[in-house]
């Protein structure tokens, strides 16, 4: 019985060191520099060519998620996300962890209470929808 | 004096008193031991001899609750930077710029009443 509840213990003290040391070298790893990326990352994230290689990892790995999901963006959708890229990454973390908060919130409310949301924001600020997008003219 | 040897003097004590017993007496009680004994739960002992052992090595049972407890928050941290990748390109294709979620006083516009 106690050699049994010792081994027990043991394994699980070594399953919580094992999943520790795993989350330190994936922190680790994350790093990887512009030519390091594949051709559709970089493709997605071309507006920050010039920053990656000084972006923290952490804040790489983010980025490179986005850059899987921009093929299944729509080319307007696309569009939008490229012209955002370049002020989002130079936002501080503590900005993209309040927009993130913040988004998420909104997200919990039912559909048209996020739409008079964003009516509301952008009729307080003078602004258009889609503010971020580039303008006819360019 | 220690646990041990109080409770061996205990012991000793109750065998002596129950050298004293009418015999008569003394197997009745010995036979409602046995019966006693018989009928309980199986896992008892079990779980008995656990409780003894982690008493006495609690540095073990103790670094046992901080792996636990370190596993699950790591779990909790990497479920939240998996969460924060679809979050992001929400964010990004979303009708109001990134700067509106960021302004600090934004969730006032959440709680607005509706129209």
């Amino acid at each position: 019985m106690a050699t049994f509840a010792r081994t027990l213990i043991l394994l699980l003290i070594l399953a919580g060191a094992g999943q520790a040391q795993a989350a330190g070298s994936a922190s680790a790893a994350g790093f990887r520099l512009w030519a390091e990326l594949t051709p559709a990352e970089q493709l997605a994230l071309a507006p920050i060519a010039s920053d990656w290689n000084h972006l923290p990892a952490h804040q790489q790995e983010r980025l490179i998620k986005v850059a899987r999901g921009y093929p299944k963006l729509t080319p307007k959708q696309q569009q939008v996300l490229q012209a955002r890229l370049v002020s989002w990454a130079r936002m501080t973390p503590e900005q993209r962890k309040v927009a993130r908060e913040n988004y998420k919130q909104l997200l919990a409310l039912p559909a048209p209470k996020q739409v008079q949301v964003k009516q509301r924001w952008s009729e307080a600020r003078g602004a258009q929808p889609h503010a971020g997008e580039p303008s006819s003219s360019q | 004096m220690n646990e041990r040897d109080f409770a061996k003097r205990i012991t000793t004590s109750l065998d002596e008193g129950a050298r004293q017993l009418d015999p008569v007496l003394a197997m009745r009680l010995a036979s409602m031991r046995r019966l006693a004994v018989d009928n309980r739960p199986a896992h008892y002992h079990m779980g008995h001899g656990v409780a003894v052992w982690a008493h006495e090595h609690p540095w073990v049972v103790m670094l046992l609750a901080i792996s636990i407890l370190f596993s699950g928050w790591l779990g909790y941290s990497q479920r939240q930077t998996g969460d924060s990748g679809d979050v992001d390109i929400l964010l990004l294709t979303d009708d109001l710029p990134p700067q509106a979620y960021a302004e600090r006083d934004f969730n006032k516009w959440l709680h607005l009443p509706a129209r």
